[in-house]
């Protein structure tokens, strides 16, 4: 195998070779985002600024019909997608088994989430946004994209939690390198 | 709409654009380290590299209501993460030398077998080239540029871009056939 097919060959994972902090670097670029925010208002907060008595009363009425309207959203009932899509059921079986396969491989439950914070971060994002694409489904039922983008929901679970083998993997080898560095 | 804008990029993307912290911090997740790679490569120094890709995102959120969906989203911030490093090194002064072929150490087509060279080997030889090769080398191999884009980006020649290729094939070879020999050794 020559060099350059040595590089095709390992191109994704030259994009993970080194440990990248993520969290910090985040921390960092939020920071950066919300002074960017504070200093450039846009339209909309300059309109409010010009009218704040307006925006005062608009808010109160906002709210009052949040409060209104919450007892019909929380009772909202979160459907299974087979429940409405039948002929999905064997797929969205096996894509379960997987998941809980690679849950059980990694002792997902046991892991302490503080060690791969921007992982768990991850998975509980795809949750919350799966989750509102489920209440979708009774009014959006016959959308392809939909049905795509739920069972894909399966497939970027599957692929976090590959990451996050990787990611102990990599932990449990910088740790056995550094105990034969102290041996 | 392209068939690389799925639905569920699209709300990514919108919540993004409406300032959506949460949604933001996904999207950088999700690529944060495929392109902090991408940076170190051609600028290896840890704190100028992140530099870089907190720049690069900063234009990313700034710039997002201009993605159309004509790429993924993924190749659309490595455009962005690439040009942020360009303008980084421009900035810097890296010289691409004008080399004749006659200066670069020619090897013959080599029967070397480098599939026992690990990745992160070539990750850090890779780190090791001189700079302007180094650019030329991580645009054509890895990020799949033509010479002729990078003589444009970088205002060389066609045939500087081709040469310093070659160059640093030629070096990344040899530092890795070393490692090959000294690993046969042990």
């Amino acid at each position: 195998m020559n060099l350059e097919q040595k590089i095709n060959e390992s191109r994704k994972d030259l994009d993970r070779v080194e440990r990248v902090d993520v969290s910090r670097m985040w921390a960092a670029l939020e920071t950066n985002l919300e002074q960017d925010q504070k200093v450039k208002p846009n339209g909309w907060q300059i309109n409010i600024g010009n009218n704040w008595k307006w925006s005062i009363a608009a808010m109160i009425v906002l709210a009052a019909g949040l409060f209104w309207l919450q007892p019909n959203t929380t009772q909202k009932d979160i459907p299974d997608i087979a429940e409405y899509y039948p002929h999905l059921k064997e797929t969205e079986e096996n894509y379960q088994q997987l998941i809980s396969q690679k849950e059980k491989d990694i002792d997902l439950q046991r892991l302490d989430q503080k060690d791969y914070p921007d992982l768990f971060e991850e998975l509980a994002l795809l949750e919350k946004i799966h989750l509102e694409y489920l209440q979708d489904v009774p009014e959006f039922k016959g959308n392809d994209q939909l049905i795509n983008t739920l069972i894909r929901y399966y497939e970027q679970r599957i692929r976090i939690l590959e990451r996050l083998s990787n990611e102990i993997e990599k932990t449990k080898k910088y740790e056995n390198r550094a105990k034969e560095i102290a041996i | 709409m392209s068939e690389y804008y799925s639905k569920e990029d699209r709300q990514l993307i919108k919540r993004c654009i409406a300032q959506d912290r949460h949604a933001q911090r996904l999207l950088y997740s999700r690529y944060a380290q495929a392109m902090y790679h991408t940076v170190i490569r051609m600028i290896p120094n840890q704190m100028d590299a992140e530099d870089v890709l907190q720049e690069a995102f900063l234009n990313v959120f700034k710039k997002l209501d201009a993605f159309h969906g004509d790429a993924s989203i993924g190749a659309w911030i490595k455009r962005i993460v690439i040009n942020a490093a360009l303008n980084f090194i421009r900035k810097n002064r890296i010289s691409y030398l004008s080399l004749e072929d006659k200066w670069v150490e020619e090897v013959a087509e080599e029967q070397q077998d480098y599939s026992q060279v690990s990745t992160t080997q070539i990750h850090e030889a890779i780190k090791a080239l001189p700079d302007g090769c180094r650019t030329v080398f991580s645009l054509y191999q890895l990020e799949g540029y033509r010479h002729r884009e990078i003589a444009e980006i970088l205002d060389i020649t066609e045939s500087t871009s081709k040469t310093q290729y070659r160059r640093a094939k030629n070096m990344l070879q040899q530092q890795l056939k070393k490692k090959l020999v000294k690993r046969l050794a042990e």
